[in-house]
């Protein structure tokens, strides 16, 4: 191989990893915090930790702690509720 | 053990806790001039100048600390430590607005209750002076018991001397009033000791609102508002897509004179430069689109629009309090899903977290300008519109429809159709400031430019990697990407979707696509590099599509998206909203069915009609 396709393949396994874990990250983020924490890492607080949703679309959840993310079960709406 | 100073920053909703708590925390929360912005409670911590640390709560605004909604409930649980895992705070920072004492004082009076020590913020005591109230704050510091500071939290104004006062020693803890107190009595008390108010306050507003809130000439001032802002949409963004447009072509090209032809030539010219270019274009109309949101709700007037739309909300089978969770829905629906939290009733709660998908989020509008540039010609109708603003009006009115609709068709399914009437306050009106329009909007570009470059830029990536290989066999006829994983999965899609219209690229790109709607516009454009020759592949989406695409498939495509529930971030909302994966079958169910019937429906009369 010459250096030009070590070069090519350095960056498109670089870019193809960093996007497998930044879909992984969205698409499973429960998963992905697990799998830091088993590797013995803290997982980052996600931009979204407001919401834990992930969209980042809103911009409402910039610079909030993880206290903040809100728990399972708190004010849950049912949709036995419609009855 | 956490040794800093423990606050919790209270008030009645639109007093401006949060602004205050972005001044005090340097953090960038959402703050707009109307109730219920805030439905959870956000952390925040800073030094004092004496090197204290100081923890700050910011916690949903309430009236009461008997809680009727499930965003109160949390400020009343913290306040009361009775929230799980938070202990009760060491001191109480009530905000209140200087401009409408009468009904915040009432809360001040209930907190004292609690025997806490407490400050208090006057707050937009700039406006008060304006409008001639005059606040005799010493006075009122000694008839309350507690500190008062004055402050102008969305100008920085008094938050020194907050500051100083939290700094220093805990004041002591308040007189509390009697249980069985008359606080209204004691409120008038106090205004009438410590504050004096002309007898006409706020003109202006009273003015502008026997226009604004006129039965049919307010619902006329509203509609020509909407209908101007997706004119703008279209009309003022155009010389700026063409400067990105030109910009992303050129990298193309450059691109292509420097690198030898391969595998990264083909990722960096056809996957990133195709497909996440393609989305960069839409910017500037993102931008006039939230440019004309944020006017909106610093402006006092979307509270108004809540009030006006009432009587069409409730004759749907919804409330009024789901107008600002709908119309947060149109930046994106996962805060507005989050905002039903100030929906007291459960079954109007969950009818409105059903129902906001389909309101018209900015995700859709890559999609929609997309086909709308491709298909719908531009040119204006009667000398005064555009017909491509005309077009994109009536899809965001096709969503509100829809989703008026489908709240008739579950308040028909309810046994109990008890309709609740819609209390709201009406802030004051406040002229934009535009420093402040203008921070939102550059945060509003960082938000999606920071969306391109990670989640977009990654699936563009996989989906390169998926359209790519394997590679094709010695003998084939047809693209490359014909034979790569990608290429056969839109096969095996195209049987489902080729009644509606949608060819097996469209098929591909609907699959990113469910992790954001816009993800669809770069990974077609990546689809369509892929599938191209020509070393010029990367440089435009819009003439490929109009050339290969029927009038049918475009509509087609377009009433998919008006309904189908293309966002994990808001069945993943809905599922935490409602603990309960039942509701998300549910939503995602019906959302997809009315799509594929939508779209099955258009592409059908489209063909038979052109």
């Amino acid at each position: 191989m010459t250096a030009y396709a070590w070069f090519e393949f350095a960056v498109i396994t670089a870019l193809v990893g960093w996007s497998a874990w930044t879909v992984f990250g969205r698409l499973l983020p429960g998963a992905r915090s697990r799998l830091l924490r088993a590797l013995g890492k803290t997982p980052q607080p996600a931009p979204s930790a407001a919401c834990g949703s992930s969209c980042s679309a809103c911009s409402g959840c910039v610079a909030v702690s993880p206290a903040a993310v809100r728990k399972p079960g708190e004010a849950p709406v049912r949709l036995d509720a419609l009855r | 053990m956490d040794s800093a100073l423990h606050i919790a920053l209270v008030g009645n909703p639109n007093s401006g806790k949060t602004a205050l708590f972005n001044r005090l925390t340097g953090s960038r929360q959402k703050v707009a001039n109307y109730a219920g912005v805030t439905v959870e409670r956000k952390e925040g911590r800073f030094v004092a100048p004496s090197g204290r640390h100081i923890r700050v709560l910011d916690l949903p605004g309430t009236y009461s600390l008997a809680a009727t909604s499930p965003d109160e409930a949390v400020t009343r649980d913290v306040c009361m430590g009775r929230f799980d895992g938070e202990a009760r705070p060491d001191l109480l920072l009530c905000v209140v607005d200087a401009t409408n004492l009468r009904l915040h004082l009432r809360f001040v009076l209930e907190l004292q209750q609690l025997g806490l020590p407490m400050v208090l913020a006057l707050n937009m005591s700039d406006a008060a002076a304006r409008r001639g109230i005059r606040i005799d704050r010493e006075r009122l510091q000694q008839r309350l018991g507690l500190p008062v500071v004055e402050t102008v939290a969305v100008r920085r104004r008094g938050t020194e001397a907050l500051v100083r006062q939290l700094d220093a020693a805990l004041p002591q803890v308040p007189p509390a009033p009697a249980a069985d107190a008359d606080l209204h009595a004691q409120v008038s008390r106090l205004l009438a000791d410590c504050v004096s108010i002309p007898s006409r306050t706020a003109r202006i507003d009273d003015a502008l609102d026997r226009w604004l809130l006129h039965p049919s000439l307010g619902l006329a001032f509203l509609v020509v508002l909407l209908f101007v802002m997706f004119q703008a949409v279209f009309s003022w963004a155009t010389p700026l897509q063409d400067g990105i447009d030109g910009a992303i072509s050129w990298l193309g090209v450059q691109l292509a004179a420097v690198l030898p032809d391969g595998a990264l030539k083909s990722l960096l010219i056809d996957g990133i430069v195709a497909g996440v270019g393609s989305v960069v274009v839409f910017l500037p109309q993102i931008l006039i689109l939230f440019l004309f949101i944020l006017v909106l709700e610093e402006s006092g007037y979307l509270p108004r629009a809540a009030f006006l739309l009432d009587r069409l909300m409730v004759g749907a089978g919804l409330t009024g309090r789901s107008f600002i969770p709908l119309l947060s829905s149109f930046a994106c629906a996962v805060p507005g899903i989050m905002a039903t939290r100030t929906i007291q009733d459960p079954r109007d709660r969950l009818a409105t977290i059903l129902v906001a998908p389909l309101m018209t989020c900015s995700a859709r509008l890559p999609v929609y300008a997309l086909l709308i540039g491709a298909f719908i010609p531009q040119r204006s109708v009667a000398g005064w519109f555009n017909l491509q603003g005309l077009v994109l009006f009536g899809l965001y009115v096709a969503g509100i429809a829809s989703a008026l609709l489908v709240a008739r068709v579950i308040k028909s399914r309810r046994k109990d159709e008890a309709e609740h009437a819609l209390l709201l306050e009406l802030p004051g009106y406040r002229v934009p400031h535009p420093f402040d329009i203008a921070i939102g909007l550059w945060e509003r570009a960082l938000v999606f430019l920071r969306r391109v470059g990670t989640i977009i830029l990654s699936v563009t990536v996989l989906l390169w990697l998926l359209s790519s290989y394997p590679a094709p066999p010695p003998d084939a006829t047809g693209a490359a990407i014909e034979y790569s994983f990608a290429g056969r999965i839109g096969q095996a899609l195209h049987v489902v979707f080729a009644p509606i219209g949608f060819n097996w690229q469209i098929c591909i790109a609907l699959v990113p696509g469910l992790a954001a709607r816009e993800v669809a516009v770069s990974a077609l454009a990546t689809v369509y590099a892929l599938s191209a020759t020509a070393d010029d592949s990367a440089a435009q989406l819009l003439p490929i599509i109009s050339a290969q695409w029927s009038l049918a498939t475009a509509l087609s495509l377009l009433a998919w998206y008006v309904y189908a529930p293309q966002c994990i971030s808001t069945l993943a909302v809905i599922r935490r909203e409602t603990q309960s994966w039942r509701t998300v079958g549910l939503a995602a169910g019906y959302l997809f069915a009315l799509a594929y019937l939508a779209s099955l429906v258009t592409y059908q009369l489209a063909r038979v009609l052109t």
